[in-house]
């Protein structure tokens, strides 16, 4: 799961980081590595303040994962990239674990938000981060991109996260991309394997509104690169006319030869379509 | 990129069977990327992501949130799996073949 979470920050950001979405990771997260610091840095972290000691780890994280990206780029062989692909990922895990000893001792502080983020995108440590988000932090205007973030992968963490802050966040913009993100949470649980139609039919109905809500009422809110509203309509296209158990829709277009063909052309035949790039 | 070895045999496994992996590209079309898709030995039929001027892009039309974006659509045209990456070679491969199975039969009756 944490492979979502991470292309998701990537496209955010707009980094170029796009190989994350090769070969998502399926296993169960690992145990993370004990929380442990010589003591000498714990003397020494006691008297740095909240904001310095959350940048820390953020400054330790962000250097590992340039090495490793960098290795990635020089790897020889896929055998050695998906090694690295893992080492990418299993540092989330490490790191929430450090980020988790920091919003233990400062929960209220508004510094450990990027902490409590940071924890998100790690199975071991989601539910205490959504605990101490409710607690402390509601309307924290920050919590909307937050809540994109998590609308990307379907997580009871998640879920209970976007509907506090659907339903009694006092900033409208973290209100607005909680319900877009739920919008966009419950119908991709709508997807998933071993629904029956009623089932999947109440899912999208409730993504329906939560959508139909952000284009009526937060369009303008700005949700990533995007507008609330935009973004919101892209996904109600979606649920009416490319979930699981529709029609598929007709595309037409030039092959890479450039002689047009339409998808329907291979009706008759179970189709494997693949959006893919070189990049 | 990681998935091309996987695809390349997936072709091979399905050949004379009522199947087709039809990819959306989104690179610049071009005698590069032919270039390049003949060095990967990539042989299956891709749509140009991009439409030209004033058209929108099939990604845009589609809504695709990231890549790949992967649709499973059995040979009466109904979408049955949506991905957002790769759910790994082994779940592709068994979705696949239960779909083949599927249109198989109804070949038969």
């Amino acid at each position: 799961m944490r492979w979502i979470t991470l292309s998701i920050c990537v496209l955010l950001a707009g980094a170029s980081l796009t190989w994350a979405f090769d070969e998502p990771k399926k296993k169960p997260a690992k145990e993370s590595p004990p929380a442990k610091e010589p003591s000498e840095e714990d003397t020494d972290q006691s008297e740095k303040s909240v904001a310095e000691q959350v940048k820390a780890v953020q400054t330790e994280m962000a250097q590992k994962q340039r090495e490793i990206v960098k290795k990635f780029q020089a790897a020889a062989d896929d055998a050695e990239r998906n090694k690295l692909r893992e080492e990418y990922y299993g540092l989330q895990s490490a790191f929430a674990a450090k980020y988790a000893v920091i919003v233990e001792k400062h929960p209220d502080d508004k510094a450990v938000f990027p902490a409590l983020q940071g924890m998100m995108s790690s199975p071991e440590h989601v539910a205490e981060a959504v605990d101490v988000l409710l607690k402390h932090h509601l309307d924290n205007a920050q919590l909307g991109l937050l809540c994109l973030q998590l609308g990307m992968q379907d997580t009871e963490g998640g879920e209970t996260l976007l509907r506090a802050v659907a339903e009694k966040s006092k900033s409208s913009d973290a209100k607005g991309m909680a319900l877009l993100a739920l919008g966009q949470m419950l119908f991709l649980r709508s997807n998933q394997e071993g629904l029956d139609d009623t089932q999947r039919d109440k899912l999208r109905e409730e993504a329906e509104e939560a959508l139909q809500t952000v284009v009526d009422k937060y369009a303008d809110v700005q949700a990533g690169r995007g507008k609330a509203g935009d973004t919101a309509s892209g996904v109600l296209f979606e649920v009416q006319h490319l979930a699981v158990g529709k029609e598929v829709p007709d595309l037409q277009g030039e092959d890479l030869e450039g002689t047009e063909f339409k998808l329907s052309d291979y009706r008759g035949k179970v189709v494997f379509l693949d959006f893919w790039a070189h990049w | 990129m990681a998935m091309f070895p996987h695809e390349r045999s997936l072709v091979k496994r399905t050949a004379g069977k009522p199947f087709a992996l039809i990819g959306v590209n989104g690179d610049q079309a071009g005698d590069e990327l032919n270039e390049k898709n003949k060095e990967a030995e990539i042989t299956w039929r891709s749509f140009q992501n991009a439409r030209g001027e004033g058209k929108k892009a099939i990604s845009d039309e589609w809504n695709v949130q990231g890549w790949p974006t992967l649709y499973l659509i059995d040979h009466k045209g109904t979408i049955r799996r949506k991905w957002l990456g790769s759910p790994g070679d082994e779940v592709i491969d068994k979705e696949i073949d239960g779909l083949l199975a599927e249109a198989e039969a109804d070949a038969g009756k």
